[in-house]
């Protein structure tokens, strides 16, 4: 057996319970591992339901708003870290990626996270079930469809009405991103401008309000990003932009290298390669991480919400 | 408006030769800038082939690429001699657990 990764469609939260604890219990009878990220408060009524089962630790439980909460960290950082983990077994996992109370600028990631999903486990024996709440997101059903195989609703499975090549999914959503009402500071930089560029991001950081330990994780993101945004295709000039508004800080970096690698920043490279780290340890620190690649060069643009 | 960083050049980076080890006192912002700095001394050390000691008590800053470094200068060593990192900065202990699990410790023992 392979992949099989399907969503399930729910307009209640019966529905939505009645699903995931099927599967669960379906897994654990099994003998089956059984991951469970969701955002709340859907999270606390399926532990609680499952409390008899979860007892024995065969459930692990994440809060997909808090783990998953910039959605280019699901993948390498909560999916994969527990697949590994369980690799001597058929791991079983209920994703939500897309809830009600995302941000209009996640979708983008998260459906992209769902169509990479397809290319990252399709060779591991695993099980995913991504439920959607199609009575408050149905603008999310075709993408729903687009990213999943195998659609679930009232108990009953079907194939997909729309299921497209992840690829194909990852590069509609390449998207210009929309252009901020104002930038504070806009600064070009070369490799010897990187402690200034990282200096700059924390002064701005802490006019906007955030605090000493995430303006520190900024800082590391956003050197990783420059350094790749001035060596890629080869040594030269990239640009920065840094930006506040009432619920965010934001750090733009422009460069002339395109990303060919759909998979880059999502997965973990093993211990001797030397490359390939940088996007990675961005998804892990920063709450959003956009980005808009082509021909002519990549935008990435690195977001922390303010308290 | 546009400015250009300029005025802000790299940090200077100072490698200092510890007394009585194979080694060096670091001092600055480690980054793709000046990391070279870093790794010409390294390269050095390593070719003695025993222990090599780095006191990181005065670095602000370390990137993914200087982890990589001092993992790969690690490896190099092993298994004649090791690579002691004293008061590893922030940024190299989290990275190293994160992005380098299972590596065996280049972390010294705080004195």
């Amino acid at each position: 057996m392979t992949l099989a990764h399907e969503a399930l469609f729910y307009s209640t939260v019966d529905e939505f319970l009645e699903g995931t604890a099927r599967f669960a219990r379906d897994a654990l009878a099994a003998g089956e591992p059984v991951l469970i990220a969701v955002a709340q408060p859907r999270l606390d009524l399926l532990r609680d339901l499952l409390r008899k089962q979860a007892r024995f630790g065969a459930i692990e439980f994440v809060d997909m708003a808090k783990g998953g909460r910039n959605p280019n960290r699901i993948l390498p950082w909560l999916l994969r870290s527990y697949v590994e983990r369980h690799c001597d077994r058929r791991p079983h996992i209920i994703g939500e990626p897309i809830f009600v109370g995302r941000r209009p600028e996640e979708l983008g990631p998260c459906v992209q996270h769902e169509a990479l999903i397809n290319v990252v486990f399709a060779e591991r024996d695993t099980h995913l079930l991504c439920p959607y709440d199609v009575a408050h997101l149905g603008h999310v059903v075709p993408y729903a469809e687009q990213t999943h195989p195998v659609v679930r609703q009232n108990g009953v499975g079907r194939d997909s009405r729309g299921y497209t090549d992840p690829q194909t999914v990852v590069a509609l959503l390449n998207q210009p991103l929309p252009e901020p009402e104002r930038v504070d500071d806009t600064i070009a930089f070369d490799v010897r401008g990187l402690p200034g560029v990282r200096h700059l991001a924390a002064t701005r950081a802490g006019l906007a309000g955030l605090d000493e330990n995430r303006t520190g994780d900024l800082q590391l993101a956003l050197t990783e990003v420059a350094t790749n945004a001035v060596t890629h295709p080869c040594e030269g000039a990239a640009t920065l932009r840094v930006w506040s508004q009432s619920d965010r800080y934001v750090c733009e970096v422009r460069g002339a290298g395109e990303i060919a690698d759909i998979m880059a920043g999502r997965i973990v490279p093993g211990p001797d390669t030397p490359r390939g780290r940088g996007l990675l340890v961005a998804n892990r620190l920063c709450d959003l991480v956009q980005t808009h690649t082509s021909p002519t060069g990549t935008v990435t643009r690195l977001t922390m919400w303010l308290p | 408006m546009t400015n250009t960083l300029s005025e802000v050049r790299a940090e200077r980076l100072a490698v200092t030769p510890l007394a009585g080890v194979v080694g060096f006192a670091v001092r600055g912002e480690i980054d793709q800038s000046n990391r070279s700095i870093l790794a010409g001394a390294l390269r050095g050390a390593v070719a003695q082939g025993g222990d090599v000691h780095l006191d990181m008590a005065e670095v602000n800053f370390v990137d993914v690429g200087t982890v990589a470094l001092l993992v790969e200068v690690a490896e190099r060593l092993r298994p004649r001699g090791e690579l002691l990192v004293h008061h590893p900065p922030y940024e190299l202990s989290y990275l190293l657990s994160t992005l380098w699990p299972g590596t065996a410790s280049i972390e010294a023992e705080q004195q």
